[in-house]
Parts: structure tokens; C-alpha cells; sequence
């Protein structure tokens, strides 16, 4: 299970719908990111949810592909101190 | 008002080193406290223009430039300079006193007026839309913002672009451009034609090499209260023999590339980021190379055509 860090407030901007930048009120680093990401961001923000669940949220196909590259992806929002992953789990 | 050139240069002399005198630069007031012969000098020719105070007056910074009373006051003489009572920078030559008073102001703004979003930056105005010019030392950013000043757009800081949280306009705060190096002769040539393009004398230092001060525009000084809506944000490059290139920046881009040149981004953390955010939403961002100044100031006459 994978989710916000807890307190954060997921402050982001776009201009065009597909680069975004994104502040992280708990580092104070500013990131440039994708949709994809702050799709993941929103959802997470919603309620915490596994690599699979999001996946079917995403509305992607469940394949090993597809999982590896949302795994990079989640792997990358971890390292950005954005997503944790819960201990449940 | 009471402005520099009111004062004979004996005057000057004499109330820098009695009480100091209270110098306003856009929004700020300075006190200046110094006996130093070559930093009355340098205000004498570089701020002309600018009102004076009453020395009791409030000022936001004090800022003392003194020689030491030990043998250094004789021996390789120098300048210390005092902020609020405390060393600021180490000891420098004593002709390096004027550079030294640009390099102090730049700091207390730099460091203390964190109620505004500041970027390090060369910001510019006209008809009332600011095109600001964001840049690393050796970019070309004050050469480029010199040209620009003393041919049809108004100056508003070679060094500090300041936000204001309320309203995102940018604050002037003229002062003399700071050049360096090979950029001094460039601007000499370029300005000859200038009756009103004043220098200092180029004084080598060993921290930036070869520095010298244009005078600000008296127009710039005197339209300094008159702020500014950020329209332009351009991340010049000079490249000798590169061709004159303007590349449009996607705002995400631009956003990243300006946080870089922000002195306190951090520090205002979501606000800051909120106030960039906005700035860049309403502003074009841009890369541009250039190596000829004509057709620098051609393509930035071209911006100003812009709707």
C-alpha cells in the first residue's frame, strides 16, 4: 500500500495539462513533473491504495509492463519524499 | 526634496563623516556613515539624482565604511565595512570602497526584505510592463540590461527584482549597473554617444576582476515609486558570434529555471512558490543568445510591440 506523506498538501501548477510543477510544503523543493504523476498524487490523496488498485484506477492494463513502469513511477515519487509506503502492507 | 547634487562635494564629504546621511534608493532609506574620501566620491557621481533624509531620519539599513585605526591605515590602507555595527565582508583596498558600498547594499536588500519575492535579476520597464532578466555572473545580463537602460526602457535594478506579495508588481530599486571586465570598454563604446552615460573608474578586484559603475538613468531614479507588471521573463546568454536567438520557454520550464535565481524562494516557501506561480502564469518566458547588442535591443523592441 502506498501513500501521501502525511502532511502533505500537494500544492502543483500547470499551464498546458501536461508539464506540472509541483511544491512539496514538507521539503520545500519545487519538482517538475507529468500527468502521470499527479494523477498517481490525486488518487493517493484520496485514499492510500496498492501498485494493482491504482493501476485499475489508472485504467491501465494489468500487465508486467505496465506495473513496472508505475513501480518506476512510484519508485520516483518515494525518492521525491512525496509517497510512502504504508507498514500494513 | 534634497537630492545628492544639492550638496557641494566638500558638503557631501562632510556629513558623510560628521552624522552620515540618509540616502534613499527606491524604497529603501540608507544610512551611510563613512570619512572614506573615494566612497564620497562614487556617491557624488553615481548618485546624483537621489533624495536625501535628514540623518535622524528612519532608514531601513546603516551601513559604516571606515579605515582601521592600526597600521593598515597607512600600510596597503583599507576599507571595513559595518552593518548595523558588524563586520559585513572582509577588509578590502581602500579604492575599493565604492564597489564595496554596491556590494553591502545589494546584501542588506538581498537579506533583509524578505517580504518581497527577490530574484536575482535584471528587470527593465515599458509602457508599464516589466521584462526581467534572470542570469548567472557571466552571462551578459548587466552588459545587456546597460544597453536596454540607456536605449528606451527604464530601469528598474540591474541586480534585484523585487515582488510584492500583494499585488505582484515589481518594486524598483535603481542603482548604478555594476560592469565588469571586457563589458566596461563595451558599454564606453556603445554609450559615447550619451552625454548622460557616467562611469566610475574601473577599480581591479580580486574577487570579480576589473569592476566599474554606470550611473543610473535620472528618469529611472525619478520614476522609482512607479512599480511595474511583470510581462517578460528572459534568461539571456551572451555567446561571441552567436547569432541572435529567441526560443519561447514553457512556463513549467521558466518556473524551475527562475526558482534557481530566487534569493529567498525557499524561505517563503508556499507563498513563494504561489507568487512565482502567478508571475509566470501572466508573464512569456524565453531563452535568449545574442553576441551584438543592436540586435539585442531589436529583439527586445520587438517584445515591447507585443499585445
Amino acid at each position: 500500500m502506498w501513500r501521501l506523506m502525511p502532511g502533505l498538501a500537494l500544492r502543483y501548477r500547470t499551464w498546458d495539462n501536461e508539464t506540472y510543477v509541483l511544491y512539496n510544503n514538507l521539503s520545500g523543493d519545487t519538482h517538475l513533473t507529468d500527468a502521470a504523476a499527479i494523477e498517481v498524487l490525486e488518487l493517493l490523496r484520496q485514499s492510500p491504495a496498492a501498485a494493482r488498485s491504482l493501476l485499475s484506477a489508472l485504467q491501465l492494463d494489468d500487465t508486467p509492463d505496465s506495473l513496472a513502469q508505475l513501480d518506476s513511477l512510484l519508485a520516483e515519487l518515494r525518492g521525491q519524499a512525496l509517497i510512502e509506503s504504508t507498514p500494513a502492507c | 526634496m534634497l537630492t545628492v547634487a544639492h550638496l557641494t562635494r566638500a558638503e557631501l564629504g562632510a556629513r558623510l563623516a560628521r552624522d552620515g546621511i540618509v540616502l534613499q534608493t527606491g524604497g529603501f532609506l540608507v544610512h551611510l556613515h563613512s570619512s572614506v574620501p573615494a566612497l564620497a566620491d562614487g556617491i557624488a557621481l553615481m548618485y546624483r539624482d537621489y533624495p536625501l533624509h535628514p540623518p535622524g531620519a528612519f532608514a531601513h539599513f546603516r551601513l559604516t565604511l571606515h579605515r582601521p585605526a592600526s597600521l593598515r591605515r597607512w600600510y596597503r590602507p583599507q576599507v571595513h565595512m559595518r552593518f548595523d555595527g558588524e563586520a559585513l565582508f572582509k577588509p578590502l583596498p581602500l579604492a575599493h570602497a565604492f564597489p564595496m558600498l554596491e556590494w553591502g547594499l545589494n546584501w542588506c536588500v538581498a537579506n533583509r526584505a524578505h517580504r518581497y519575492l527577490m530574484i536575482h535579476a535584471a528587470v527593465l520597464e515599458r509602457g508599464g510592463r516589466a521584462v526581467i532578466l534572470p542570469a548567472p555572473p557571466g552571462s551578459g545580463k548587466s552588459t545587456l540590461c546597460a544597453a536596454l537602460a540607456y536605449r528606451g526602457w527604464r530601469l528598474l535594478s540591474d541586480e534585484l527584482t523585487l515582488i510584492r506579495p500583494e499585488d505582484g508588481l515589481i518594486e524598483p530599486v535603481p542603482r548604478p549597473v555594476s560592469l565588469k571586465n571586457a563589458s566596461i570598454d563595451v558599454m564606453r563604446s556603445y554609450l559615447a554617444d550619451s552625454d548622460h552615460a557616467v562611469f566610475t573608474v574601473p577599480v581591479d578586484t580580486t574577487l570579480k576582476g576589473l569592476v566599474a559603475h554606470l550611473r543610473a538613468p535620472a528618469d529611472a531614479v525619478a520614476r522609482s515609486s512607479e512599480s511595474a507588471r511583470p510581462a517578460w521573463i528572459v534568461f539571456p546568454r551572451y555567446q561571441a558570434g552567436a547569432p541572435s536567438t529567441l526560443e519561447a520557454l514553457p512556463p513549467a520550464h521558466t518556473h524551475m529555471d527562475l526558482a534557481k535565481n530566487a534569493f529567498n524562494y525557499s524561505l517563503l516557501g508556499a507563498r513563494g512558490f504561489d507568487m512565482l506561480a502567478d508571475m509566470v502564469g501572466n508573464a512569456r518566458g524565453y531563452r535568449y543568445t545574442y553576441s551584438k547588442l543592436d540586435e539585442a535591443i531589436a529583439v527586445f523592441d520587438q517584445l515591447a510591440a507585443q499585445p
